[in-house]
């Protein structure tokens, strides 16, 4: 999947855990977990409330990318 | 349809009636060897040993959904105290005990109906006991259902509904966050293809038992009724969510 995310060091800046940001963005702590690693591409709704949450814009967490051998 | 797909879909009923023919042709040449009598001696077994089947079911399939109950339990109380590099993987070491717990439990309640289904009416003079044994089974395998989905709502705020109400399905499909869905919903889909093949093995079967043993017709009018419910109740969803 070429949409990579900062998400975890966003909330390492923000100390609080993958629990605490699922609580916030109302989703489980396993959907938070898998947006991280990259294996689960969030909805737009999921994304805004994300950046909303970190007070960040959408870029600054998520940023799409042509994997090269495309 | 250009031509290339006319001729591979012939090309397919030609294998399908040639392996179709092959297989009626072994079994008749089975009932040349009094397989019917085998068969109806599988039956006679079933009949004449189905309290000790009873009580073999809940040894093999309950009691191990039970340990493993157990066993799923610990593991996710443990996740609770888990740094975040573990979370995950006792997550899934929790959540893959407990889809095993409800599978063969499932399978234990279904083994129970399709035995007493099959026996009941046969054997009169134990009818009282396999009828016990029977509600004994479905009783603890519904608990243990309802047990493990209200340990699993422990475990996890979020998920709402009542195990015992009609609506659960719903209410607990609606509690799930949209990553959870939407593997609900893959894994819905992947399991209805793999029943939609399995009827039409089954309706196949049915009718060359049917021609071969006269086994009757009656499972093919359910196995039937099953996939026109299948194909019908598909589109009146896809409808639905046009």
């Amino acid at each position: 999947m070429p949409l990579y995310n900062t998400l975890k060091v966003q909330r390492a800046k923000a100390g609080i855990n993958q629990g605490k940001l699922g609580e916030l963005a109302g989703v489980s702590r396993q959907t938070i977990s898998s947006i991280e690693r990259g294996e689960y591409n969030p909805s737009i709704t999921l994304v805004l409330k994300l950046a909303q949450i970190f007070n960040v814009t959408v870029e600054e967490i998520f940023n799409y990318k042509e994997d090269s051998n495309e | 349809m250009n031509k290339k797909t006319i001729g591979k879909m012939i090309l397919l009923m030609i294998i399908g009636g040639i392996v179709g023919g092959a297989f009626t042709l072994g079994l008749v040449k089975l009932t040349d060897r009094n397989t019917i009598s085998l068969i109806g001696e599988i039956g006679d077994f079933f009949v004449d040993n189905s309290i000790a089947i009873y009580i073999v079911l809940a040894v093999v399939l309950f009691l191990p959904a039970l340990y493993h109950f157990q066993k799923g339990k610990a593991v996710l109380i443990s996740v609770e105290e888990a740094t975040e590099e573990d979370y995950d993987e006792l997550e899934k070491k929790g959540s893959r005990i407990f889809d095993n717990v409800i599978t063969i439990n499932s399978v234990f309640m279904v083994l129970n109906f399709m035995l007493i289904g099959m026996t009941f009416t046969r054997n009169k003079e134990q009818a009282t006991i396999i009828l016990a044994l029977f509600l004994i089974n479905i009783l603890a395998s519904s608990i243990l259902e309802i047990t493990t989905i209200k340990f699993i709502q422990k475990m996890d705020k979020r998920l709402k509904g009542d195990p015992t109400s009609l609506k659960f399905s719903k209410d607990f499909l609606g509690s799930l966050d949209e990553a959870e869905q939407l593997k609900v919903y893959k894994v819905g889909y992947l399991s209805f293809r793999f029943s939609r093949m399995m009827t039409l093995a089954l309706i196949v079967l049915s009718i060359l038992f049917n021609f071969v043993f006269e086994t009757g017709g009656l499972s093919i009018f359910l196995i039937g009724i099953m996939m026109i419910s299948q194909a019908v109740s598909y589109n009146v969803y896809a409808i639905k969510n046009q």
